[in-house]
């Protein structure tokens, strides 16, 4: 190990992470959602930017939350939430600053910068984010490195079949002695337009396919409002008293906070509830059995599944048992989803990793397949790789199919962060490094030759 | 009295030095018994080697860490990487060796809060660390490079154009030969063909030698040369169709892949029958060749020399008794002898109030003194000796309770234990079952020696007709495996076919023999 004191950032549709190189966890962990609150004094942003955990889940009048991973500023463009559509770039840094500068108390231009990307990042992008790098941050010297590679690292594999379900995308790549390939890559894209699971939802072509977080958010958000539950979040209620009545709810107790809070914000909190819902609730279907296309009328089963009950915040209790796994499913099967998708049914993750390997060449199949190393923070549901593995090896019954995680949740979440991490304290790296005399020399278009 | 001591031992097999070492450790007890004047006997015990009642433990800190010199401080030190074309400079933490710190800094012992505070206030008064130990990682693959001329003499293809094959070129040194990634980010421009992995490696191949050709005729090479260039033989068809298979066994449908499993433990199993077939063979071959002629028979072409002969095959005869001559081992008369116990022991205990056979004496009835393994009639010298003894006739016999024994063994028995059952494992197992589907006591009640005979007879016969059932189940289980294969072989593939007639062929075979 060689450290010399870079920074590591990886940002996600979710979160962005960053941290120090050579640690095991990144430092922090910021929610790349912001809120915006209109203010004419400020017109750069079209109002006051609100950026960290604590600020965008504080109830202010007008603020609205936003992605900039999907949004234009003050538009309605159709533009894909994921590092493709990233278009937001002046709050992308103010992200970025926030986390080096306010969470890690650094300055940014002592450190060398690792920045991790996904594979499908376009050449305008990572252009501008050398950009960004090296004119706003003036940082020494910078790299950016493919996400996947950094996955495969952090599980100490040069060769693997990466598959990264993270929040807006479930991506599968080969990575070849740390080069990715790109002809057997298969992409699944999270689109949506905005924040705003109800109002649009744009599906397209086979590439294109939500299956990762955010989908299972949509699916579970339609699973509840078709029961008819209250997604009242914790933040607007003031009291709550149980029931499991659903047809005769007591009266909900509203805080006043003197103003409505802006929708989005509202969506925003419901999705914390339900990214617990899916924590502790959620199942894998992983029996030898398929899923019973009719849950209320599942068959014979084996095994019976377990009773979980769930209270949500404005109290109603109840009982789920398959309908646990419906939402999941549809991660598989997305012709099971419950909310049907607009355009063309996308392919199940299982099905995506054989189109991938059918795509690669013969010789190195077996050893991917051997070589599958999963990670994404969706990853964790309950009994994922079970299923997964289930899956594959009914696909591939010859060849061994061996499905690498790891069983810590840091690692499995902040795995891209670790990679890169692992990558930016290695000795022989420091060669890599693009300075920022050579960015002088050649201008953005450096990252193109450099990082391949 | 010690020469006795020896012999003992001697016949006992004990080595003589194996109970040497034990004296040793008796002297040294007895001169640690010597004590010092001025300490009692019983304190004197609980010195030594005895270990302490209670484990003492010292409740204190750590030892401080006893440093040798002065402490070495890390320092933040710029570096450049020599494998780096510009002039990046980074920082790492190098731990300084105390030397080269006290030179640096004559007081000592303040060097960890001036060297901190050096650090951090002024670091680029530091040179510049020139070497740096991760640049010798840096390694680059040397990939052949041709000339305009060598290119324009030896390699033009028409399937290749200059500018493909310089791209080409320039990938393979870009990705240090790996074909995968080669293969995958190969995407030449002007290029409208469609190049696969093998098309490039064949190009590449190709190219490389016909330059080695052109610089060095083959004749000429080195060892080393030629060793390379016959390595860089590639063959494109070759390849394609290896792959093609490769493809093919990743893609085996889960049928296809029991029947695979299938045909080798058929296989495995004609295998391990056609040893047995040879180790029966073998062991028929010895039956044949006894006694096998070794040496010459002229010692014994003089009636006298027959005579000898005649004496030691008598004498070797008696000793071998019922020792099966097919096997030399010695492992056939032990089988022979233990069923017998094995089977008579669990009906020995229970049958203790059943008559038993008295060991008559000499002159009552007569003992068979010999025996051979087919001992079928009386031999010659039996007659001999029974000429002299008046003979009874069988009503006489049964009258006089006079019975016929091959060598009576001494001592009281239960005639049970004498029962000649058959000896198989199967047998033993299964014959309860047989016996009450018959209805017999498995413990005969009166065992007198008919009653037995009987038993005996009807005991060969069970097993008898259980071997035959056995036989009669496997060769069904054959019959239906060969036809199943046979409908399977129908559908597949010639050579599947000609496999499972082979099959089939060769496990007939040993069926036969039996």
């Amino acid at each position: 190990m060689e450290a010399i004191s870079a920074l590591v950032l990886d940002p996600g549709t979710n979160t962005t992470r960053c941290g120090f190189a050579g640690e095991d966890t990144p430092k922090t962990c910021v929610p790349t959602y912001y809120g915006i609150v209109p203010d004419p004094e400020t017109p750069k942003y079209f109002g006051s930017l609100k950026i960290g955990e604590n600020a965008v889940s504080s109830v202010i009048d007008g603020m609205e939350i936003r992605n900039p991973m999907n949004d234009g500023i003050g538009t309605s463009q159709l533009v894909h939430i994921s590092w493709a559509g990233l278009e937001n770039w002046e709050v992308t840094t103010e992200i970025w600053r926030h986390c080096i500068e306010y969470k890690l108390s650094s300055r940014v231009e002592e450190h060398p910068l690792l920045v991790t990307e996904p594979i499908w990042n376009p050449l305008k992008n990572r252009e501008r984010t050398t950009e960004i790098v090296f004119e706003d941050f003036n940082v020494p010297a910078y790299f950016l490195v493919k996400s996947a590679v950094c996955e495969s690292f952090a599980n100490s594999k040069p060769s693997s079949l990466v598959i990264d379900v993270g929040h807006a995308n479930t991506s599968v790549t080969p990575v070849v002695d740390g080069i990715p390939l790109r002809k057997g890559r298969i992409h699944l894209l999270q689109s949506r337009v905005s924040y705003r699971p109800f109002s649009h939802n744009l599906y397209t072509g086979s590439e294109r396919t939500p299956l990762a977080g955010l989908h299972l958010t949509t699916q579970l958000r339609h699973q509840f409002s078709e029961m008819g539950i209250r997604m009242t979040p914790w933040l607007m209620l003031k009291s709550k008293t149980t029931y499991t009545d659903l047809t005769n709810p007591p009266q909900l107790r509203l805080r006043d906070y003197g103003f409505q809070p802006h929708q989005s914000f509202i969506e925003y909190q419901q999705d914390r509830f339900i990214h617990e819902f899916k924590e502790s609730m959620s199942e894998t279907w992983a029996e030898p059995r398929s899923f019973p296309a009719d849950i209320n009328n599942p068959g014979d089963m084996l095994r019976p599944m377990a009773e979980k009950s769930y209270e949500f915040p404005d109290g109603y209790q109840r009982r789920f048992m398959l309908d646990r796994c419906v939402a999941t499913e549809s991660l598989f099967n997305p012709s099971l989803s419950p909310k049907p998708f607009t355009g063309d049914t996308p392919k199940g993750i299982a099905e995506m990793i054989k189109d991938s390997v059918d795509h690669l060449d013969a010789d190195i199949r077996a050893n991917m397949l051997s070589n599958i190393v999963v990670v994404g923070a969706t990853s964790l549901l309950y009994r994922f790789n079970e299923r997964l593995s289930q899956d594959l090896v009914a696909m591939f019954p010859g060849p061994r199919v061996k499905l690498q995680s790891s069983g810590q949740t840091p690692e499995r979440k902040y795995s891209a962060w670790l990679g890169g991490s692992i990558l930016a304290s290695c000795g022989a790296f420091h060669q890599l490094w693009i300075s920022k005399q050579e960015y002088d020399e050649i201008g953005s278009n450096i990252i193109e030759r450099r990082a391949k | 009295m010690s020469g006795a001591v020896a012999d003992v031992r001697d016949v006992l097999g004990i080595d003589a030095t194996a109970l040497e070492p034990r004296q040793p450790p008796l002297k040294k007890q007895r001169t640690v018994e010597k004590r010092p004047d001025g300490i009692t006997r019983e304190l004197y015990a609980l010195l030594g080697e005895n270990a302490p009642p209670v484990a003492v433990v010292e409740h204190r800190f750590k030892d401080k860490p006893k440093f040798v010199g002065p402490v070495a401080p890390w320092r933040e030190q710029r570096f450049r990487n020599p494998a780096r074309a510009d002039a990046l400079e980074l920082r790492h933490w190098v731990r300084q060796n105390p030397g080269q710190q006290q030179q640096q800094q004559p007081a000592p012992d303040d060097a960890m809060d001036t060297d901190a505070a050096d650090a951090a206030v002024a670091p680029p008064a530091d040179p510049p660390q020139l070497d740096y130990q991760f640049a010798k990682f840096n390694i680059k693959m040397t990939i052949l490079q041709y000339t305009d001329a060598e290119y324009d003499a030896v390699l033009r293809d028409d399937d290749w154009s200059r500018a493909e094959t310089d791209y080409l070129f320039k990938l393979i040194q870009e990705h240090d030969l790996r074909w995968v990634i080669i293969a995958d980010r190969y995407e030449f421009p002007g290029g409208s063909k469609d190049r696969s992995m093998e098309d490039m490696k064949a190009r590449y191949y190709s190219v490389c030698r016909n330059v080695m050709e052109m610089r060095t005729p083959v004749s000429m090479m080195s060892a080393e040369e030629s060793q390379l260039y016959h390595a860089m033989h590639y063959n494109k068809e070759q390849e394609v169709e290896r792959k093609r298979i490769v493809q093919m066994q990743l893609y085996r449908t889960p049928a296809e892949i029991e029947h695979e499993q299938h045909l080798i433990a058929e296989l495995r199993r004609i295998h391990d029958s056609h040893q047995q077939l040879l180790e029966e063979r073998e062991e028929l071959f010895n039956r044949l060749d006894y006694p096998q002629s070794t040496g010459s028979i002229a010692a014994y072409q003089g009636s006298q020399g027959l005579a000898t002969l005649a004496t030691t095959i008598m004498n070797s005869d008696k000793n071998k008794k019922r020792k099966s001559i097919a096997a030399p081992s010695g492992q056939p008369e032990k089988d022979d002898v233990k069923p017998v116990a094995t089977a008579a022991s669990p009906t020995a205990p229970s049958r203790a109030g059943s008559i038993i056979e008295p060991a008559r004496g000499g002159g009552h009835g007569h003992q068979r003194t010999e025996s051979t393994a087919s001992a079928t009639g009386p031999t010659p010298l039996k007659d001999k000796n029974k000429s002299n003894i008046k003979q009874l006739s069988k009503a006489e016999e049964t009258t006089y309770n006079v019975s016929h024994h091959d060598k009576l063994q001494p001592g009281v028995f239960f005639r049970t234990m004498k029962m000649n059952l058959p000896k198989a494992n199967s047998f033993m197992t299964k014959s309860p079952a047989v016996m009450a589907e018959l209805g017999i006591a498995l413990n005969l009640t009166m065992p007198t020696a008919k009653t037995c005979g009987k038993y005996e007879q009807l005991a060969k016969e069970i097993a008898a007709l259980m071997e035959l059932r056995k036989q009669i189940e496997k060769v069904d289980q054959e019959t239906r495996v060969f036809k199943a294969q046979e409908g399977m072989a129908e559908s597949r593939a010639k050579r599947s076919a000609s496999v499972l007639s082979d099959v089939s062929r060769s496990s007939k075979r040993p069926k036969k023999e039996k």
